[in-house]
């Protein structure tokens, strides 16, 4: 290989034709990857620029989603509520999530039996595995109805919440899709946190109990160890959450709102994109909003998940432990 | 004659089904350092895991005999309460990476209550770093996390998390192993002081005769799990009786 093109490609010191073969082999996959994020971000600017130039930002602050067929004059999109939904939902997912997948993880890590943990751990992997739609559909026929009493109950008696101010109409509400949302990153947040507790070296397991402490004293400590595992955990729930799309499109009302009760139905970017693009090609800037809402969700995604990795980071600084 | 902090009872311990001591029984005089010798693999960290009932951790261990501390036996105590009384150091040093140098030492006596106040808790913190001969280095930075500190430093950390339990009695798995001579000196030196100054009895695992005999005043040498020779350490390092000993201290076993 041309040594200025191993340079530029930051390849300087292959020992030999295979180390060059071998690079030269999984290059193009690289570069593929690198195309494919390329003309994404490419696809979503252009699609973006219509709504974009003629809405400005309201198309993000506005609640309005007025779809007027042969009338482009007076369409009108904004994305509040849709974004707001978003946020809402995965926030209240991963606050659920948060302690599920903890517990989770030292249940399957410290208190269940060597024999049945590989079972155990096979049906959380089952579960991460399980396709969205399968969870939308047990959250349609079952979760929705069986939520429904319990969010009645709680708007009777903690009306005074603004979470719970609305009386639910049915089961199909924010807090569903939140709980189901939680159920479904769950077990990836708890296979992250389960992960990096089994690499706790024994000396470091000793040095707990030998101090004194009581099992459940002991797992506080060490969990302590494995707290950025938890942020990074928890950071992928929300990434799955703040993405799903049918499985919360069926169970979360499809409401135009933006309310802070948790009983009330709502609509989030996913699910407004999943139930609009099919006819959105019958407006004349519909396609557009969509496409802006996608790119506020990549947005949100990208942002969440840089600091979590700042979060570790500094973590790391903290410990003293040198980044390769 | 001295009285004692510590004996084992025809101990027998089997690690996965394979019998690791075989009988071992032997008294540990208080307010005194007893070293435990003997070669690799023939026990020694078992003995002491038995003891605080580390090996309670290890579902492959089994145990019979007795331990006693202060006459009580160990197995009719609760495990947390056995290890505040019986405090272990370990070969490696092994501070708890995501807490401060402060709350290494602190978290002992949190665990237990031994403080009412954060100037009670100050006060051990302090204490039990100056008897590790660390308080100097680190009194500045107690804040800052234990893994910017050098390995003998982080030993003596260990050492001092240790004695913030305010034990009777030390278990020190060959602390020095694992740390430049000079730490190795200060960490002795440290023992010896807690000894005369505070009557703690410390059990301390060595390989090395010339550490055994400066540290020591009792020594326990152990051989394929059992006890085959104790004393006083000069006798048995200068006259020891058993052939095994003697061979060991040669440098040939
Ligand atoms: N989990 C286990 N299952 C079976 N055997 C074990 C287990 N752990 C340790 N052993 C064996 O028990 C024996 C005693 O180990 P121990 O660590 O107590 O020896 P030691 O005297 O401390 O040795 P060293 O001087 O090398 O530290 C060794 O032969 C070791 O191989
Ligand atoms: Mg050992």
């Amino acid at each position: 290989m041309d040594r200025r093109l191993q340079r530029i490609l930051g390849l300087g010191g292959l020992r030999s034709k295979d180390d060059e073969r071998f690079v030269l082999l999984h290059l193009p996959a690289s570069l593929l990857l690198l195309l494919v994020i390329l003309s994404m971000l490419a696809v979503f600017t252009a699609y973006s620029i219509p709504i974009l130039r003629r809405e400005g930002l309201h198309v993000f602050t506005d609640s309005a989603w007025q779809a007027v067929e042969g009338a482009p004059s007076r369409e009108w999109y904004g994305l509040a509520p849709a974004i707001f939904g978003s946020l809402y939902t995965s926030v209240i997912a991963v606050l659920l999530a948060a302690p599920l997948a903890v517990s989770l993880a030292v249940v399957l890590e410290e208190l269940t039996p060597p024999r049945l943990r590989g079972a155990l751990a096979m049906l959380t992997d089952l579960m991460a595995a399980t396709p969205t739609i399968i969870y939308g559909l047990w959250g349609l026929a079952y979760l929705a109805p069986h939520m429904y009493p319990v969010l009645a109950w709680l708007s009777r008696h903690l009306s005074w919440l603004p979470f719970f101010s609305k009386h639910p109409v049915s089961g199909y509400t924010i807090a569903t899709a939140g709980v189901l949302l939680a159920v479904m990153s769950t077990p990836y947040a708890a296979a992250v946190i389960r992960e990096s507790y089994s690499m706790i070296p024994y000396s470091i397991r000793e040095a707990a109990y030998a101090i004194g402490a009581t099992r459940f004293e002991a797992i506080r400590i060490l969990l302590g160890m494995v707290k950025p595992s938890i942020v990074a955990g928890l950071a992928l729930a929300f990434a799955r959450a703040i993405g799903e799309t049918v499985a919360v499109s069926l169970v979360v009302g499809n409401g135009y709102t933006i309310t802070p009760s948790v009983t009330d139905s709502g609509v989030t970017v996913s699910s407004l994109i999943a139930s609009q693009f099919g006819n959105a090609g019958f407006y004349h800037y519909m396609t557009s909003a969509l496409f802006v809402g996608g790119l506020v969700i990549f947005a949100i995604g990208l942002a969440v998940n840089l600091a979590a990795v700042w979060y570790m980071r500094k973590w790391e600084e903290g410990m003293g432990i040198a980044r390769a | 004659m001295a009285t004692y902090a510590l004996e084992v009872r025809d101990l027998h311990v089997w690690l996965s089904g394979k019998e690791i001591l075989r009988g071992v029984t032997v008294r540990f005089p208080e307010a005194a350092v007893t070293a435990v010798m003997g070669p690799s693999g023939t026990g020694k960290s078992t003995l002491l895991r038995a003891i605080n009932r580390l090996l309670d951790l290890n579902p492959e261990a089994r145990v019979e005999g007795d331990v006693r501390v202060y006459g009580r036996s160990v197995y009719e105590m609760e495990p947390y309460e056995v290890r505040r009384i019986v405090a272990m150091v370990f070969q490696e040093p092994n501070p708890f990476p995501h807490l401060s140098i402060y709350d290494n030492v602190a978290i002992g006596p949190r665990l237990h209550g031994l403080a009412r106040t954060k100037r009670e808790l100050d006060e051990i913190v302090r204490w039990a770093l100056e008897k590790a001969m660390l308080w100097d280095e680190v009194k500045d930075r107690l804040d800052s996390s234990p893994m910017k500190l050098s390995g003998g430093q982080r030993q003596r950390l260990s050492l001092a998390r240790a004695l913030a339990l305010k034990p009777r009695i030390l278990l020190l798995d060959e602390p020095t192993a694992n740390v430049d001579p000079v730490n190795a000196v200060k960490i002795e030196e440290a023992i010896r002081g807690l000894v005369r100054e505070e009557g703690l009895t410390a059990v301390f695992v060595t390989h090395m005769p010339s550490q055994a005999v400066r540290v020591s005043e009792y020594i326990v040498f152990l051989y394929g799990g059992r006890v085959v020779e104790q004393g006083p350490s000069r006798e048995v390092a200068l006259n020891p009786r058993n052939p095994l000993t003697e061979k060991f201290f040669r440098g040939e076993l």
